[in-house]
């Protein structure tokens, strides 16, 4: 089955089991080449790859991407930073430059920056109490405070409101606490500038 | 300084945009003014699509069960002894799979003639197969501030180009030197000017095989490639392959994958 580059990332941005291993039978190979080529192994690879796509995933679904080229060159320059990223962080190459070599290079680093903060949030949401995690879940589905308050078992809205406030509150706390967020924080407003 | 339930409802109202339409716009105006509030609306923003990402545990699910067939199927086949009946059982089985073997070779070969899509383009290649040059440890014994050339290397490193190009024409001047012509290639070549950088790798070349000749050809083959120029790129590719150097078996690869 063919796909156009816009069938593709609007598949992707749905999770479309198609759109994935199309995705990776046209471009996981020549990633292992470049992971290989550059002291990775096979499960760097993967690893990376899996990476990437979660970073078109999340690219797309909060602003569609403007591709300057074909989808699959885009796809190998995402993996590409994230492996020099990853490299550079285990000291092996921190004297080279991290070059995209790609015409879209600031949104391919502001995605994959964007990407990292959502696995940060995540993080940080897997922390919570379980109570907390079923507010904010319903919470972030657009649940209202009446719905979530029946489906919980809250004696009143107020308090489930209060009680989602106080939740919400923590999470934010937390990923604020954290170094990397801050410093993902000041090079997105870099970026922007 | 944001952490109070009125101002996380009015966060929440205004990206569901339910706010009243001069709230709506007054609170736009204060999010252009004030950095802090325009970091937390952001992050109120991402928190919601971050938690609840249905579509990403499918992408990893089947990533998963691509990455597991992928080694199932680079197994070895196992070669166990066989005896009897069990044998002439094998032996049928053996010819299955030698002819659902054929039969996959042949659709694959039906594909790959049908599908242009799936061959490399030279945007591919080039983005796959490009990293900037690292430095050879003995390329800088000296200090780089007392040896221009070093400095120039620094700089390439740096990503600083245009500084490291004019320090080597500066150089260039003064003595014939191949480093000086290779480092002019890959500063341009990096800076996506790939026509002048064939012009230096060129020049680099031109001197008796010193320890840049084969990693300017591989740099001039990847430059070529930028150009669209797939004939020329191959035919330096494989004289590197053939050298059996550093860069061969790389070349060779990324001969296999242009054609």
């Amino acid at each position: 089955m063919e796909f156009t580059d816009e069938q593709l990332l609007n598949g992707l941005a749905k999770g479309d089991n198609r759109c994935v291993k199309y995705m990776y039978d046209t471009t996981f190979q020549l990633v292992v080449q470049f992971i290989k080529g550059n002291r990775g192994t096979l499960e760097d690879a993967e690893d990376i790859f899996q990476e990437a796509l979660i970073v078109l995933y999340r690219k797309q679904n909060s602003q569609p991407i403007q591709l300057e080229s074909k989808l699959r060159t885009y796809l190998i320059a995402v993996c590409k930073y994230i492996w020099y990223n990853r490299v550079r962080s285990r000291q092996y190459m921190d004297t080279i430059e991290n070059k995209v070599d790609y015409g879209d290079e600031p949104e391919i680093i502001e995605g994959v920056e964007q990407s990292d903060r959502f696995t940060l949030y995540k993080k940080y949401f897997n922390e919570l109490s379980d109570k907390c995690r079923e507010i904010l879940d319903l919470h972030f589905q657009d649940k209202s405070m009446a719905e979530i308050t029946d489906l919980l078992g809250f004696t009143s809205i107020g308090y489930a409101r209060k009680r989602k406030f106080q939740c919400k509150e923590k999470l934010i706390q937390a990923i604020k606490a954290d170094v990397h967020y801050q410093k993902l924080k000041s090079r997105s407003v870099k970026i922007k500038n | 300084m944001y952490a109070s339930e009125e101002i996380y409802e009015k966060i929440e109202l205004y990206i569901n945009g339910q706010l009243p339409q001069e709230e709506q716009t007054a609170f736009e105006q204060e999010i252009n003014t004030s950095q802090e509030l325009a970091d937390e609306v952001r992050l109120f923003k991402e928190l919601k699509n971050a938690i609840f990402e249905p579509g990403a545990e499918q992408i990893k699910s089947e990533l998963k069960s691509l990455y597991a067939q992928n080694k199932i199927e680079g197994q070895p086949v196992n070669t166990s002894k066989n005896t009897g009946g069990k044998q002439i059982f094998l032996k049928t089985k053996q010819f299955y799979y030698v002819a659902a073997s054929l039969l996959l070779i042949a659709i694959n070969a039906v594909l790959v003639l049908n599908n242009n899509n799936n061959s490399y383009t030279d945007a591919d290649a080039f983005v796959a197969y490009y990293t900037p040059y690292e430095y050879l440890a003995h390329e800088r014994t000296e200090d780089s501030n007392v040896n221009p050339l070093h400095h120039a290397i620094k700089n390439y490193e740096k990503g600083a180009y245009k500084e490291a190009i004019a320090t080597l024409e500066g150089e260039q001047n003064k003595e014939r030197n191949s480093l000086i012509y290779y480092y002019k290639g890959l500063s341009y070549l990096a800076m996506g000017e790939s026509s002048q950088a064939i012009d230096e790798f060129n020049k680099c070349i031109q001197f008796d095989s010193t320890l840049f000749t084969e990693p300017a050809m591989w740099y001039m083959a990847l430059a070529y490639i930028k150009e669209h120029n797939r004939e020329k790129a191959s035919s330096i590719l494989t004289k590197l392959a053939q050298s059996e150097g550093r860069y061969s078996q790389k070349a060779d690869e990324l001969n296999q994958a242009l054609d």
